[in-house]
């Protein structure tokens, strides 16, 4: 508040200022008292070099001298921490089925690509038969162009979800997987996991 | 010192469950991490295969992997499973599919129910570790290639020879042994016969 | 040493028809064995110059990762060569070659005209002929590890090894050690021998084919009574005798063996057990050498390994070559060599 109230008083000060000077003093002879003002002749500004270096600029400067291992340290890092130098990747091995290369421990590119497409393409079938709002109560059986259900009895198929792509199987898609459903029915009590790894 | 016996009470996990969880960070917080992990259990339980990222799917697949077995040892007339199943799945139709398909089809693994995958890195951009997160045996193609258990694989024939030499080997000491057995018997059965037939 | 070698040959030449020489007794089995890869490469090279102007074939390959077809040159261009335009993981990891889906063919033996190739490794779906060419090209290893393993005292006779039985978990190689009647083997030098065999292996030698004629064969076979009599039996069929040479080494075998020795991955010398001959057959005592191996890239543990080795251990019971059976006259000795 105070700050915003002298700010106000120095603009009038200021305007009273500029007032008086643009339209001239009031003659001498009239002041009650008067200061005598100096005019003192504004000197030529000229900017020259020793107005910039004179006693020398300040700038920042090596203290010492960076030793080898510290310019080692930011050349090429550490092993620690990280390493600034090409590593060359030894984990790249072949995939069998298709030939192309593929970084050990992750799935080969080519042959996921082509599964994905497919298994999107099931998904999307199997959402356009379907539907989403029954309640869901048995497993999916996946049926190509062609194929009929393997032999069971017709009580096994009954309410089992069947669904039917319009297309040819895929030769790497092998017809095995249809054993895992076609399990004895649940009277029989030796029933053995399919799925070791 | 007794230790009592936990490992019906808390179901073992057949993957590995480190002590603490990932933090997931998000704009929500914990809660977040909560939400997005339902979302994904639900999308494993729904469409049996999903991608992600590596993370989000270690931690969603040690939930799933807790609710299924829940759901297999417990069974859905246990009020606090069926409460489980009912937070962890959005879409209530899978609450069904949970208790009516994939507990019978996992009865008897003695496996994890899922199986995670480590998809291709992407290059030339931001490197986010990618993984897929299936539910084993799902419908779709197989992702493993592996070849280990084709009977006709070198290893697996001089091994398998191995075997069927070491159980021939086994049922013949086995047969020898009866025979033995037998044998002790017979002379046995004999001796008493002869005694009476003596001493008269 | 060439000029040794050739003077040897010269003196052999000149008399042929004399029998019981007693100059090849006196050949070591070092001189042996140069004399015979020498003899192996002046007949390569004949061959190669023998076929004058360069034809090409067509090879389609079919297979990974993607099937093309390939120009080659008639009687040089083998399926290495052609694994080498496809990648090195070709190279590396093919062991055979299958020539229009029936034939199988040495990786290093030149093509003769248009076919099919599908290249087979130890990991495809039916791997059944790659696991007898491994065992047959073990086989011949171990004979070859034998003759370098001995002292130079010690003269190392090869006879034969039969056909591949990998159900009887084995492969062998009967061999005829005349100055050692009684040789039980101790641990230590199976282990001497599993080492050679093993520096054999990683020294990555390609395994070459050379079909020569029978005269040739006796030629080079001339210090090796037991090969010189299985021989005429061998070239019966189709005249030409089919050697091996796996880096100075030469042996006679029939059916194609894998490509190169580093695709031999575990193996150990097991054991060696001595078959005595019936009274009227000329050898008297054969030494079985009997190992184990496993392709490169198969990992197997310990223990599962030491399962197999102790099987290996026991006695293959494969036909004598000296005694196949009791009442049989005839000694089958050239059908077991001419089958392996």
């Amino acid at each position: 508040m105070i700050p915003r109230l002298t700010y106000v008083i120095n603009i009038l000060k200021n305007l009273e200022r500029n007032i008086i000077q643009s339209f001239g003093y009031p003659p001498k002879e009239l002041a009650l008292a008067y200061a005598h003002q100096k005019q003192v002749p504004r000197q030529s500004t000229k900017f020259t070099l020793k107005d910039l270096v004179g006693d020398g600029i300040l700038l920042a400067v090596p203290k010492f001298r960076r030793t080898v291992e510290k310019r080692w340290k930011r050349k090429f890092g550490s092993p620690d921490y990280v390493w600034k130098m090409l590593v060359p990747k030894t984990n790249i091995a072949i995939c069998n089925e298709c030939g192309h290369h593929h970084e050990r421990g992750r799935l080969c590119g080519n042959c996921y690509k082509r599964i994905e497409t497919e298994t999107k393409e099931i998904q999307a079938k199997i959402e356009e038969k379907l539907g989403n709002n029954k309640p869901i109560e048995n497993d999916v059986i996946v049926l190509y162009d062609g194929e009929k259900l393997p032999d069971e009895t017709k009580e096994f198929w009954q309410g089992k979800r069947i669904v039917e792509m319009k297309k040819e199987r895929p030769q790497w898609f092998s017809k095995n997987l249809l054993q895992k459903t076609t399990q004895q029915p649940s009277d029989s009590k030796d029933v053995k996991p399919t799925d070791l790894a | 010192m007794n230790q009592a016996d936990i490992s019906k009470i808390v179901s073992k996990l057949r993957i590995k469950v480190p002590p603490e969880h990932r933090r997931l960070r998000g704009p929500q917080g914990p809660e977040g991490r909560l939400n997005k992990l339902r979302k994904t259990v639900t999308g494993l339980i729904k469409y049996e295969r999903i991608e992600l990222n590596y993370r989000r799917g270690d931690e969603a697949r040690q939930y799933a992997e807790r609710l299924i077995s829940e759901a297999i040892s417990h069974g859905d007339c246990h009020k606090p499973t069926m409460e489980i199943a009912d937070y962890w799945l959005l879409e209530k139709q899978l609450v069904h599919k949970l208790f009516k398909v994939l507990v019978p089809r996992y009865e008897n693994y003695n496996t994890a129910f899922t199986k995670m995958y480590k998809a291709p890195q992407t290059y030339y951009g931001r490197n986010i570790d990618k993984a897929v997160l299936e539910l084993r045996g799902n419908p779709y193609p197989s992702l493993t290639n592996k070849q280990s258990n084709n009977r006709l694989l070198l290893q697996n024939v001089l091994l398998d020879a191995a075997k069927y030499d070491y159980r021939q080997a086994k049922y013949a000491e086995m047969a020898d042994k009866m025979s033995k057995t037998e044998e002790l018997q017979t002379k046995l059965d004999n001796n008493p016969e002869s005694k009476p037939s003596e001493s008269s | 040493m060439k000029q040794r070698a050739l003077s040897l040959s010269k003196t052999l030449l000149l008399s042929h028809n004399s029998k019981g020489l007693p100059a090849i007794r006196c050949i070591s089995t070092k001189e042996a064995i140069d004399r015979r890869h020498h003899l192996f490469d002046l007949e390569k090279k004949r061959q190669l110059e023998n076929i004058g102007r360069i034809e090409k074939i067509e090879v389609n390959y079919k297979g990974v990762p993607n099937d093309c077809t390939l120009i080659m040159n008639k009687d040089i261009s083998t399926p290495y060569d052609c694994a080498r335009h496809l990648g090195e993981w070709h190279t590396e990891s093919s062991a055979l070659a299958l020539l229009d889906g029936t034939v199988y063919w040495d990786m290093h033996r030149p093509l003769t005209e248009n076919c099919t190739l599908e290249l087979q490794r130890f990991n495809i779906a039916e791997p059944q002929q790659v696991n007898k060419a491994f065992w047959r090209t073990c086989s011949l290893v171990l004979g070859a590890c034998a003759t370098v393993a001995f002292k130079d005292s010690v003269p190392v006779h090869l006879h034969s090894f039969p056909g591949p039985d990998i159900r009887s978990g084995s492969f062998i190689y009967d061999i005829d050690l005349p100055t050692l009647p009684d040789w039980k083997p101790t641990p230590q030098e199976l282990h001497t021998l599993s080492a050679e065999y093993v520096q054999l292996c990683r020294k990555q030698l390609p395994i070459e084919r050379l079909d020569v004629s029978q005269e040739l064969a006796l030629e080079m076979f001339v210090d090796n009574q037991h090969k010189a009599k299985q021989i005429p039996s061998i070239a019966k069929a189709t005249g030409k005798v089919s050697l091996y040479k796996v880096d100075k080494f030469v042996d006679i075998s029939k059916g194609p063996l894998i490509s190169n020795t580093a695709q031999i991955g575990r193996v150990a010398v097991t054991s060696v057990h001595a078959l005595t001959g019936s009274p009227d057959s000329e050898v008297k005592k054969l030494y079985r050498f009997q190992g184990v191996a496993l392709p490169t890239g198969v990992i197997l543990n310990h223990f599962a390994f030491s399962i197999l080795t102790e099987r290996a251990k026991k006695l293959n019971s494969a036909r004598s070559p000296i005694n196949p059976f009791a009442d049989q006259s005839n000694p089958a000795h050239e059908s077991i060599a001419a089958r392996a």
